[in-house]
């Protein structure tokens, strides 16, 4: 079930990956920066957050960079960059299509 | 009024959706999770609350961060449930779920689901064994009929219960897998009033098993100490007899003394009578005689009389008693087998020995099943009155 769970993300999935872009982040950050960047739209809820990061780390999407105290702080990896962008690809060309069907 | 109330766990913590439902529902009412056993759910009197509950995978919140992070939401771990799951509380409604993503939420129940399958298997296994010890035995056994009849019905019991023992296991994780594919196709989990039915089955599967377990104690209890034996002119109860002398139209005729067996058992095992009971064989009596006019003849006639428990399996011990005494170990020219039209008799099987003086005469007559094995000079057939009498007879 893991690969065919991730063969496309769900929103969750997908800012979680999008908020490690730009910086390595501990998981609250990731959820803070997530409630920030979507205004609160998208909220990840502790379950669903350790739950991606799990997962995440396991499908090697993340990588753990550094633990200081109790926090764990991750990083994006290639693959997990470059599912991000398939992901990206896939969602604009979704966008693309509905906009030539807009009336 | 107590401050702690102890309650069955009605709803199996595998079935997450109607498990949390069930304590929700507790907690309205007052009654707040407290803790756990195998049995038993204790709650703690309080205000009715609407308190939200919920499961997790076992350990898969408590890592330092993340036992925070849940704090910080609310969310409040309150221990281990069963072997898969932690429970978690958050009197905040306000507060976000524990999970907002039910795809993720189902990708979190992978390693549950991969010990689920495994538990499973280990159930569907332990069946086909337990199935296979009562069943083979039965099959093997040249007489599957009487075996049933006198022993294997306890175990039977047994195995029924153990059906409904891990009847509301399969059913907590065949909705189990039903909640992690709603959670997969983007279905967020339903917290109603639904428990109410799977706790009404529960219960109702409960009460079946006890009475099957009550059932099996006195099924047991029967088969042990429901009997007696003794000599003919000494039993402690009446018992049918198709008298000897009656048949040899004799009255003289006088048993044959078995010195040996009447200091081994204390009675003569040649005129002797041996009764059980069974639950599905209320009555089992064999009767031994053996006369002699005080020469060289010295007839003898041995009875096997059942009265079943159930109709249905009379039939099926008549076929089995007549394959036994005339077929199994005997060649088929030892005896001349017919079917008689006797009146009273729904059915009756005269085995005539080719070779000796002597008959087989199988019947039945509603519930009652009797076998008569006579060597002697005389005609069983001849006393159709007689025969009456003993498959109508009472105590």
């Amino acid at each position: 079930m893991g690969r065919r769970t991730l063969e496309i993300l769900t929103e969750s999935m997908f800012y979680v990956l999008m908020s490690l872009l730009k910086a390595d982040r501990c998981g609250t950050e990731m959820a803070d920066w997530v409630n920030a960047r979507t205004r609160g739209r998208v909220r990840l809820g502790p379950g669903t957050l350790y739950t991606i990061l799990a997962k995440f780390e396991e499908e090697t999407l993340i990588r753990e960079v550094a633990v200081a105290g109790r926090r764990r702080t991750y990083t994006l990896t290639e693959e997990g960059r470059r599912r991000y962008e398939e992901e990206l690809a896939r969602l604009r060309a979704c966008l693309s299509d509905a906009e030539e069907e807009a009336p | 009024m107590r401050d702690r109330v102890r309650k069955l766990v009605y709803v199996e913590p595998q079935d997450m959706d109607h498990f949390e439902g069930w304590l929700e529902d507790m907690a309205r009412r007052g009654l707040h999770w407290e803790g756990q056993g195998p049995l038993f759910v204790r709650f703690r009197r309080g205000e009715p609350a609407p308190v939200r509950y919920r499961l997790e995978p076992r350990g898969s919140l408590r890592g330092r961060e993340s036992q925070e992070y849940c704090r910080s939401m609310g969310w409040e771990y309150l221990g281990g449930i069963g072997r898969y799951f932690d429970l978690y509380r958050n009197e905040d409604a306000r507060a976000p779920e524990l999970h907002t993503d039910p795809v993720v939420r189902a990708c979190g129940l992978e390693r549950t689901a991969r010990a689920m399958k495994r538990l499973c298997l280990v159930l569907s296994l332990l069946v086909l064994a337990f199935l296979a010890m009562v069943l083979v035995p039965l099959f093997l056994m040249s007489f599957p009929v009487e075996t049933f009849l006198t022993g294997s019905a306890l175990t039977f019991c047994a195995l029924v219960m153990e059906f409904v023992a891990i009847a509301s296991s399969i059913r907590a994780v065949a909705a189990f897998f039903a909640i992690r594919r709603r959670l997969r196709e983007g279905v967020a989990s339903r917290r109603d009033g639904s428990w109410r039915w799977v706790a009404g089955w529960n219960t109702a599967l409960m009460s079946l098993a006890a009475v099957l377990l009550l059932l099996c104690v006195w099924s047991l209890t029967v088969s042990l100490e429901g009997g007696w034996e003794g000599a003919l002119d000494g039993a402690a109860e009446p018992y049918p007899i198709l008298a000897l002398q009656e048949v040899e139209g004799d009255p003289t005729l006088e048993p044959v003394p078995d010195a040996l067996s009447a200091e081994v058992l204390g009675y003569d095992w040649d005129n002797s009578v041996r009764y059980h009971c069974y639950p599905l064989l209320s009555e089992k009596y064999e009767v031994e005689q053996r006369l002699t006019d005080g020469g060289d003849y010295e007839p003898d006639l041995n009875m096997e009389w059942y009265r079943l428990s159930l109709p249905l399996l009379a039939a099926p011990l008549m076929d089995e008693l007549v394959y036994r005494y005339t077929e199994h170990n005997y060649f088929p020219e030892e005896f001349t087998v017919e079917e008689l039209d006797l009146p009273g008799f729904d059915r009756a099987v005269l085995a005539t020995d080719n070779q000796w003086p002597g008959q087989r005469l199988f019947l039945q007559a509603g519930r009652v099943v009797i076998y008569l094995d006579y060597a002697g000079r005389g005609d069983l057939t001849a006393h159709p009155q007689l025969l009456e009498e003993l498959a109508g007879w009472r105590k």
